[in-house]
């Protein structure tokens, strides 16, 4: 989601030997770059993040390299907008892969070796999106919440071995990578759907979000080494005061307030917008 | 005219209990099934309580086998007026003991499986400008396990999607609820629970850990007084509600579980209820 440079290079600079997964030399270039600017050295390790074996050898290769593996961040991570009638079988399935698959394929990969150290952080970055469902992020949604209950059900498991299982949610960051563009889904500009003009007015939306956004890369780099570092880390960080208000007024707004609130906020936008129907 | 209802994974279990309740009730039912081989069972059942429903086949996995059953549907009953997505699998066992193809087959059926059905059902649902897609997530949907990590990100993942889409078709007359259900005992709690292959392995680190867990989980299951009809009910609640609720959680306490999780300050439930769960489990 962009925050992977920022992350990679803000641990560098606190003394950790950083491995920066990237799946293109584009990726490789903006690492290294981003690197050499703030003085450090990160190494790159290439991985498809659509193929489990991918992960599952880079991450043999660095174990084999440094004997121990301290902490995982499963930070890569792709936005998919548009009405979910709009969005394609391909594109769900990619983002189900890079989202979640490849948290779960890095995480089975680096469980041994913490295992075998007693201790480990596995750190998962999944997004407010992943407790907070919202027209337009259906499938985005979908993967981030799969995150959270993959990371909630393993930090049970493996918290005997002295592995600490972190879910960080950020915020809309606004990041260098992450255009309105690139992140809608192929058929949703199509004048034919639906839903049409409803995403129209969402991706504007979309586009204002992002330019008032306060979150910045280094913030969530922040908040990935506290919960490295911290002796008790929490289970869930959640990055961005808006981020936060919002989740807090949905957990303690009685009922289903929040819900029929936003619902009807939603509604009511929408419906003064014509459908295409 | 009775409204027509579309039930994945009928089969067996909660969608069949709730078929046969709501076929009583009225609703044109059409309780679908994975397998041919479960058409028996079904007739049998809706023969036992005195109801009519139709018995169809439905993959929710293949794309041509939805088509096929709502285009068989339509033509029979007009329209598609609620969608129950049911059909869903387990996968019990501790994540590194779980292989990669079990647990995206999870995925298939729990996720793109009623993604799938969702996808298919909207245009008509649109059309008629009104509708009700149900979806049947769990407890498991709203708090993590251990030993059901695939599971519990499937029933999340459900959560997430029809969070979101329920705001996308409210617009469009159609209305979205999901339904929790505590952990119930059901036929396939004892024929087919969904072991992973390599839970059994004596050689795995979590072994002994896990069959704690399974000790545990059939003990809780015994324990709890939520049953199959329960879930029914819900469902036939929800259906006759003019402003449904998104989320009913079937389970006394189940409920209260959540609701302590939600309202105990800060990260107070996850302390000590995590904690507890893998004291139960290791004795650490």
């Amino acid at each position: 989601m962009g925050f992977g440079p920022a992350t990679s290079v803000y641990l560098a600079k606190k003394g950790f030997k950083v491995y920066g997964g990237v799946s293109s030399s584009k990726e490789e270039e903006l690492l290294q770059t981003t690197a050499a600017a703030q003085g450090v050295e990160v190494t790159w390790i290439p991985m498809n993040l659509a193929d489990s074996v991918s992960i599952g050898l880079a991450v043999d290769s660095i174990v084999a390299n440094e004997r121990r593996l301290d902490a995982l961040v499963n930070n890569a991570g792709l936005l998919l907008r548009g009405f979910f009638e709009d969005l394609d079988e391909d594109e769900i399935q990619n983002l189900f892969n890079v989202n979640l698959f490849a948290t779960m394929s890095a995480t089975r990969a680096v469980l041994p070796v913490m295992r075998e150290a007693g201790k480990g952080r596995i750190i998962v970055i999944s997004s407010v999106a992943g407790r907070l469902g919202t027209s337009t992020g259906s499938i985005y949604s979908a993967t981030r919440f799969a995150q959270e209950g993959f990371a909630e059900s393993l930090y049970q498991e493996v918290l005997p071995f002295g592995i600490e299982v972190v879910l960080i949610e950020p915020g809309i960051t606004n990041t260098p990578t992450w255009t309105v563009e690139r992140s809608a889904g192929r058929r949703v500009r199509n004048s034919d759907s639906p839903y049409f003009k409803w995403y129209l007015e969402s991706e504007q939306q979309f586009g204002k979000s992002l330019e008032q956004s306060r979150i910045k890369p280094v913030d969530i780099a922040q908040v990935v080494h506290r919960a490295i570092v911290a002796r008790r880390p929490r289970l869930r960080y959640v990055v961005g005061r808006k981020a936060r208000f919002a989740l807090f007024l949905r957990r303690y707004l009685p009922g289903e307030a929040f819900n029929r609130i936003f619902l009807h906020e939603v509604s009511r936008r929408l419906g003064s917008i014509d459908s295409n129907e | 005219m009775s409204k027509s209802v579309l039930i994945t994974g009928a089969g067996t279990g909660l969608g069949l209990e709730t078929a046969v309740f709501l076929a009583r009730k009225g609703y044109n039912v059409y309780a679908t099934v994975p397998f041919r081989e479960q058409y028996p069972q079904v007739e049998e059942r809706a023969k036992e309580r005195g109801c009519t429903l139709r018995v169809l086949h439905l993959d929710v996995t293949d794309d041509s086998s939805i088509r096929k059953t709502l285009d068989t549907i339509l033509d029979q009953a007009g329209s598609i007026d609620v969608v129950i997505n049911n059909a869903g699998i387990s996968l019990r066992g501790y994540f590194e003991d779980c292989l990669d193809t079990e647990i995206r087959q999870v995925f298939e059926v729990n996720v793109f499986g009623a993604m799938k059905v969702t996808r298919r059902a909207l245009p008509f649902m649109r059309r008629a400008g009104t509708g009700h897609l149900i979806y049947v997530s769990s407890i498991g949907g709203l708090i993590g396990s251990m030993a059901r990590t695939a599971y519990c990100a499937s029933k999340f993942a459900i959560e997430g999607f029809a969070e979101s889409l329920s705001q996308e078709v409210n617009p469009f007359g159609i209305r979205v609820s999901i339904v929790e259900p505590a952990i119930i005992a059901t036929e396939r709690w004892t024929i087919n629970r969904g072991i992973a292959r390599n839970a059994g392995n004596p050689e795995s680190p979590y072994f002994e850990w896990f069959q704690k867990e399974e000790e545990l989980a059939d003990r809780l299951v015994r324990s709890s007084p939520a049953r199959p009809i329960h879930v029914a009910e819900t469902i036939g609640d929800l259906l006759e509600s003019r402003n449904p609720p998104l989320r009913r959680i079937v389970g006394t306490r189940a409920a209260m579980v959540a609701h302590l999780r939600r309202y105990l300050p800060g990260e107070a439930f996850e302390r000590i209820f995590f904690s507890q769960a893998v004291k139960r489990v290791t004795g650490k």
